[in-house]
């Protein structure tokens, strides 16, 4: 049988839930991780409502001592996800199985350590000296969450951090699994981290209107729950939210010869770009992305069981999102099953797309679809969105996309490992 | 502020700003470097949270001098008396000479 790239481990961390556990549970109950949160001072912040990780930082977890002078909270989001993801792959037993020397790590980000960059730029507003923090380059730097995760699990083999905005995750887990294929690697540790909440970019995406802004006659003013209503009538931008998720992939024969349970394939996937405008999503670029991940698969488009959307909740991608799926699944879109995580969880921008990869693992694990919550119909938008309750179906295939700002895309599919 | 004081706050800005463990003892003869473990990166963090702590600048040619957190106080205790108004000069002079 041909060697596949299989998930042998996964994690999440989430404004929802200290792991993936918290995490699925919380989604599938339909419940939401968003929140109005003090710390969003309406004088400074254009939207208070967002999803926060709380308790996050060394005083709460043991595995953040390492980091915690690096004071980026994508940096420790990252080092907890990928903790748990390895535990998960139960690689910490295997110890002595594992040549380190081609173990991959590829964690990436849209912003990196910008809240970190943020607040030391507030205090050194406040100097009397031009000195900045030692640790402000080092907490900055988009690879800084990989190069602490290669030292904390004295990982050693090729590293990068993918930064494609909003796709950043995907990407990583898709260069990862590249890695394997180039035989460049055994192992991939990959996923993404995010936080930035801060000031300069709440009020940056707000300004955008790509943001749900402060409004007195929206649903989530009374109820910040609602905020994030993905392919609803009503939608009216993202909410901004935190979280890192990671994936450990290997190859087949490594997991068997291992004997390390496979949760997943990562049977096929596609990266593109549009080379069309900073921040609207391509149609027919997006639809070419979804094809030639089919494509590589192998799998027919009636062959998908559950399509995770990147389903912001804004106006224009939620409805080039629900184009592209009627022209890439043809008559089948009416059957698909479409959600989109990003109603209970919010927009974690470069983590999304990991996240949601962690998620589809567990869906196909349990066979359950995820629902979209706070889902009122949109007779634009006319596809089964899974509204408001989570519900059980045969899951095998899975595709999940991301798109992101500069033109960026990606779409993986996974498989239920036993549908040989 | 008195000597004690100064101290007492210079150990809590160094013990947060090196992430010291609690069960690490830190007194006025402390050695930051050998010590304490703190490394170069860890030592410019380390002045730069006294610098922001007590309100001073910590001259860059003194950097050298500040070697144990007793040395460190009393760095800052000047400072602090050069910021102060005249009029408190002078107790402050004598509270840093009655130190020796």
């Amino acid at each position: 049988m041909t060697d596949r790239i299989v998930v042998i481990g996964h994690s999440a961390v989430t404004c929802m839930g200290r792991d993936i556990d918290e995490t699925w549970n919380g989604i599938v109950a339909g419940r939401s991780g968003l929140a109005r949160h003090a710390s969003l001072d309406p004088e400074r912040f254009l939207q208070d409502i967002a999803g926060v990780v709380p308790d996050l930082g060394a005083e709460y977890d043991d595995d953040l001592a390492q980091v915690s002078k690096l004071d980026a909270r994508s940096i420790h989001l990252a080092m907890i996800a990928a903790v748990q993801a390895y535990r998960d792959a139960s690689l910490d037993r295997h110890a002595s199985s594992i040549d380190r020397d081609r173990f991959a790590v590829v964690v990436g980000s849209a912003l990196g350590g910008i809240d970190l960059f943020e607040a030391e730029r507030e205090r050194s507003a406040k100097r009397k000296s031009l000195a900045t923090s030692p640790y402000l380059i080092p907490g900055l730097i988009i690879n800084q969450p990989g190069g602490q995760i290669a030292q904390r699990l004295d990982l050693h083999g090729p590293s990068l951090a993918p930064a494609n905005a909003c796709a950043s995750g995907g990407h990583a887990i898709v260069v990862g699994a590249m890695m394997i294929q180039a035989d460049m690697a055994d192992f991939a540790l990959c996923g993404a981290s995010e936080s930035c909440l801060t000031p300069m970019i709440v009020n940056g995406f707000a300004t955008m209107k790509a943001l749900l802004g402060r409004k007195p006659n929206d649903r989530s003013y009374t109820n910040p729950a609602e905020a994030s209503r993905p392919f609803s009538f009503d939608r009216a931008g993202f909410v901004l939210s935190e979280g890192a998720a990671t994936l450990v992939l290997t190859k087949s024969s490594v997991a068997e010869r291992l004997e390390i349970p496979v949760q997943a394939v990562l049977e096929g996937w596609s990266l593109n770009t549009d080379g069309y405008h900073m921040a609207t999503p391509h149609a027919d670029s997006i639809a070419r992305c979804l094809r030639n991940a089919l494509r590589h698969s192998r799998a027919e488009p009636e062959s998908v069981d559950y399509y995770n959307a990147h389903g912001t909740s804004t106006i224009v991608n939620d409805q080039t999102e629900t184009k592209v799926l009627k022209e890439v699944f043809g008559t089948h879109a009416s059957r698909l099953a479409v959600s989109s995580i990003k109603g209970a969880i919010g927009h974690a921008l470069g983590a999304a797309s990991a996240i949601e990869a962690s998620v589809c693992v567990r869906a196909i694990r349990d066979q359950i679809l995820p629902p979209t919550i706070n889902h009122v119909p949109d007779p634009e938008l006319d596809l089964d969105f899974v509204p408001n309750k989570a519900r059980s179906a045969r899951i095998d295939r899975v595709m999940s996309a991301s798109f992101g700002f500069g033109g960026v895309n990606n779409a993986l599919i996974l498989r239920r490992s036993t549908h040989d | 502020m008195t000597e004690q004081t100064c101290i007492e706050q210079v150990v809590e800005t160094v013990r947060a700003a090196a992430k010291l463990p609690l069960t690490r003892v830190v007194e006025p003869r402390s050695r930051l470097v050998e010590d304490l473990g703190v490394d170069s990166l860890d030592l410019v963090g380390v002045l730069l949270a006294v610098q922001d702590r007590f309100e001073i600048v910590i001259d860059d040619a003194d950097l050298d001098k500040l070697t144990t957190i007793g040395k460190l106080a009393t760095y800052v205790q000047e400072r602090l008396a050069e910021n102060e108004p005249a009029n408190d000069r002078d107790s402050a002079r004598v509270a840093v000479s009655a130190r020796g």
